[in-house]
Formats: structure tokens, sequence, C-alpha cells
């Protein structure tokens, strides 16, 4: 049963990635930059799934994956806050991301070491932004009908997923050293918000108006 | 063991908080969104409406004074010039049969000087030359010192605001200010009986106030209401479309021996 969701979780991936097809020339370069992360987050999990069947530890791919979702989100956010106090505190929060980084896996636990403070850093830094994000749309007017705005599902999904991800990433390393059973149990929800999120990106994406 | 579950547990608690966090969240942010869209689309109704009200008081102002003007001419100036007219007619056959009368010529002019006078009142109504030459103040001052005197009633105006000659209105809306003073006048003129009048004009608050302070029969803001509600308040109905219009207030007080019409309009 887990294992099926592992792969729906895996797979879940599609849904996004097919609607950036399909309206690839209506996307904007946010989108584009999504669309690359969604690419990005399908080839690591396929390669973390190969690693893992054959034993082999997946830190490196986890770790390179965590910067370049990091640095993709980052952007996408860059372009939808106007003010450049905004933008200024986004860089300021993802220069002391690539700063910890650095540190970590640049000096301390090298980028293949096991690491959980990098990720939950990000998951900190992604549940603040959508949340000021979410305040800045409170105050848009020009945006009448909240469903149908592509940026507010997207929003909901890094919310949604990152929320989970921070207590996930926290607890990292004991729950690695969990037996598969309690593993299972204690990863269940994560994958299930994994599952959220690519539904909640793919509806984003769908919501996009094609250029006629 | 024991210590490996309540981890668990509180692993699985945390991020069932998270989620319910995230979730409130979202939950908050559309409801509050919704409720905030709301209220700005009930602000922009009460807006629109006012600004209809606003356009209709003013029409309705405008059709009065047009109505004013139109009887004005219908039942005295036509009239009189028609009168004149056959009768310099008459004088004309009379000095073609060799009966001219010179009185009778007299008489006429008599008619068309006070035509004339008629046509000059009109005009000073419709707009008032020192209103458009000096501004409020000084209108407001000649009118009530034109009513000095009239039927043996006393009427003064003083000036104890900060303004010397110009009040900071456009001239539109001085010319309301106006017709406003012009129709309370009028309506204590006709119906308060006074023997004393006083008008005061000061400047309180951000706001520019007229009192019309008179020793006669004084009225309360109910019957007022109420004689708007009648068909024959049009002057009162008048003075609500202009009060709509300059965001004024009126105020009717009355005691012992003394009552007051009070005028506040918020000054810019």
């Amino acid at each position: 049963m887990f294992n099926v969701l592992v792969y729906i979780s895996i797979f879940s991936v599609v849904i996004p990635l097919s609607c950036c097809v399909i309206k690839f020339s209506a996307l904007n370069k946010e989108l584009r930059a999504l669309f690359l992360y969604i690419i990005i987050s399908f080839l690591a999990e396929i390669v973390s799934l190969i690693l893992q069947q054959n034993q082999i530890t997946n830190y490196i791919v986890q770790n390179l994956f965590t910067m370049f979702e990091c640095t993709l989100i980052t952007y996408i956010f860059l372009n939808r806050f106007d003010s450049n106090k905004s933008k200024l505190l986004i860089k300021i929060f993802y220069f002391i991301f690539v700063l910890i980084a650095l540190i970590i896996f640049g000096f301390m636990k090298g980028i293949n070491g096991s690491d959980n403070l990098v990720s939950t850093y990000e998951s900190c830094f992604f549940i603040l932004l959508a949340w000021a994000y979410f305040y800045k749309l409170m105050t848009e007017k020009n945006i009448s009908k909240l469903n149908q705005f592509y940026f507010a599902w997207i929003n909901s999904a890094i919310l949604i997923y990152f929320s989970m991800a921070f207590i996930s990433f926290l607890f990292n390393k004991f729950i690695g050293q969990l037996e598969m059973s309690l593993y299972a149990i204690v990863y269940a929800p994560h994958l299930i918000t994994s599952i959220a999120y690519n539904i909640l990106f793919g509806l984003g994406v769908w919501k996009i108006k094609l250029k006629s | 063991m024991e210590n490996k579950t309540e981890i668990i547990i509180f692993i699985i608690a945390a991020m069932l908080l998270m989620i319910c966090l995230a979730l409130g969240i979202l939950i908050f942010f559309v409801v509050h969104r919704k409720k905030m869209l709301e209220k700005e689309a009930k602000i922009a109704s009460i807006e629109r409406d006012k600004t209809t009200e606003i356009f209709k008081a003013s029409k309705e102002a405008e059709e009065r004074e047009r109505e004013k003007v139109a009887k004005e001419l219908h039942d005295g100036i036509v009239p009189a010039l028609s009168s004149v007219e056959r009768n310099l007619e008459r004088c004309l056959k009379d000095f073609e049969n060799d009966r001219f009368d010179p009185l009778k010529l007299r008489k006429e002019i008599t008619y068309i000087e006070e035509t004339i006078e008629t046509v000059r009142g009109l005009s000073h109504d419709l707009i008032p030359r020192s209103l458009m030459a000096f501004g409020l103040i000084k209108a407001l001052s000649d009118h009530v010192a034109r009513l000095n005197g009239v039927n043996g009633k006393k009427s003064y105006f003083e000036n104890i605001s900060t303004f010397e000659e110009q009040l900071p209105f456009t001239m539109a809306e001085q010319l309301n200010i106006f017709r406003m003073c012009s129709e309370i006048l009028n309506n204590l003129s006709k119906h308060a009986f006074y023997g004393y009048l006083k008008v005061t004009m000061d400047n309180p608050d951000s706001s520019l106030m007229i009192d019309f302070i008179h020793d006669g029969k004084g009225i309360t803001n109910e019957k007022i209401v109420e004689a708007e509600n009648s068909n024959t308040g049009l002057g009162l109905k008048s003075l609500k479309s202009r009060a709509i219009i300059l965001n004024a207030d009126i105020n009717y007080t009355t005691e012992d021996d003394t009552s007051c019409v009070s005028l506040k309009i918020p000054l810019k």
C-alpha cells in the first residue's frame, strides 16, 4: 500500500507536467520556471527511486534538488511581488539559504551528506513567502474571481506542501531511521500532500488562458 | 520503544497541526477577501446612489428654477408687454385720428419702466450681480440689507467668520448657497412674521455656518420634514436638493422668543 502511494506521489508530477506542455505557449516566465522545476522534480524522483532500489544513498540528488527547488521557487516569487522592499527581503532570505547550503554542503557534510537544516530553512522560507503572497492578494482589487487566478492555486500548493514538509524535514533523521512499517505511517502524510501539491500545481497551470 | 512511539505521535500531530494551520490560513484568506470585496461593492453602490441622488437633486433644482423663470415671464412680463403693445397701437391710432393724448403715452412709458424693473429683478434672481462681482458675503449682506425696513421689519447681516471677502467655494457653490439663503429668507418673510432678523456668518469646525435668528414664529425639524413631504413644500424640496449637492445641513430650532435656522456647509 505504501509503495503504491510512493509511486502515485512520484507519477503525480505528470499532472502539472502535462498541463505545462498543453499550455506551453501561454506560460509566462514564472510559469516556465515552474515548468523547469516540475521537470527537475520528476527527474529527481526517478533518479532517487532508481538509486534507492540499487541500495545507493540518494542524498546528492536530494541536496541538489533542494538547491534547484529553492532557486526556482524564489525566482517565481520574485516575479510575483512588485515592491522593491519585498524583492529585497526575498533576496536576503535566499542569500541566507545559499550561505547555509554553502557552509553545510561545502564545508561541513559535503554534497553527498545527509542534512535537514537546509531543507527545513527552505520550508520555513516558502511558508512565509506563501503567507506574504496571500496577504498581498487580500489587498489586490484587480482579481475579481480568486478561483480563476492561477497563482492562487500555485501559492496554496506551496503553502500546504511546505507546511507539511517542514515537519518531515525537521525530523528527517529520526524518520529515516524508523523500521519500514513505522516509516510508512509517518511518511504517508508527506506523500499525500505531495500528491495534493502536484494536483494544485496542475490546476494552477490549467487556469492560464491560451493566447488566441 | 515507548519514547519512539511518543515521538512518532508527536511528529504526526505536528504534521496535522501544520496542515490545519495552512488550511486555516487559506480559509481565512478566502473568507476575509470575500467579505472585503462585498464591503467594497457595498461602498461603491452607496457612492453610486449618492452620485445619482446629487445628480437628481441638481436636475430638480434646475427644473424648478426654469419653472420659476418661465412663470415669471409668462405671468408677469409677457402680459405687461402685450398690454403695452395694445395700448401703444391705440396711441398710434389716436395719433392718426388726431386724438393723441400724451398722458396715455406717459402711462405706457411708466408700464415699460415697471416691466424693465421686473426683468431686472428676475435677472437678479437668476444670478445676482453682486454675487458675481464680489462673492457670497457681499451678495448676502446686500440681500439682507434690502429686506431691512420692508413692512417695518428689521434685518441685519453680521460676518463674524475669518473670511473677509471671498469664501473657499466655487462660483456655482456660492450661487447654490445664496439661493438657499434666499429661499430661507423668503420662507421667513412669508411664514415667520418676524419683527427682527439677524443673519450671522461664521466658520467653526471647518465649516461655513449661516444662522438666521429671528423673533417670529419658529419651526422644528419634525415639522419641516412633514412640510417637505407635502405637495406644497416645493421651496423646501429645493432647499433639500441644494443641501444634498453641497453636503450641507439645515437645522431648525425654536425657543420661547427666539427661533433659528442654521445652515452648515462643510469647507473644503
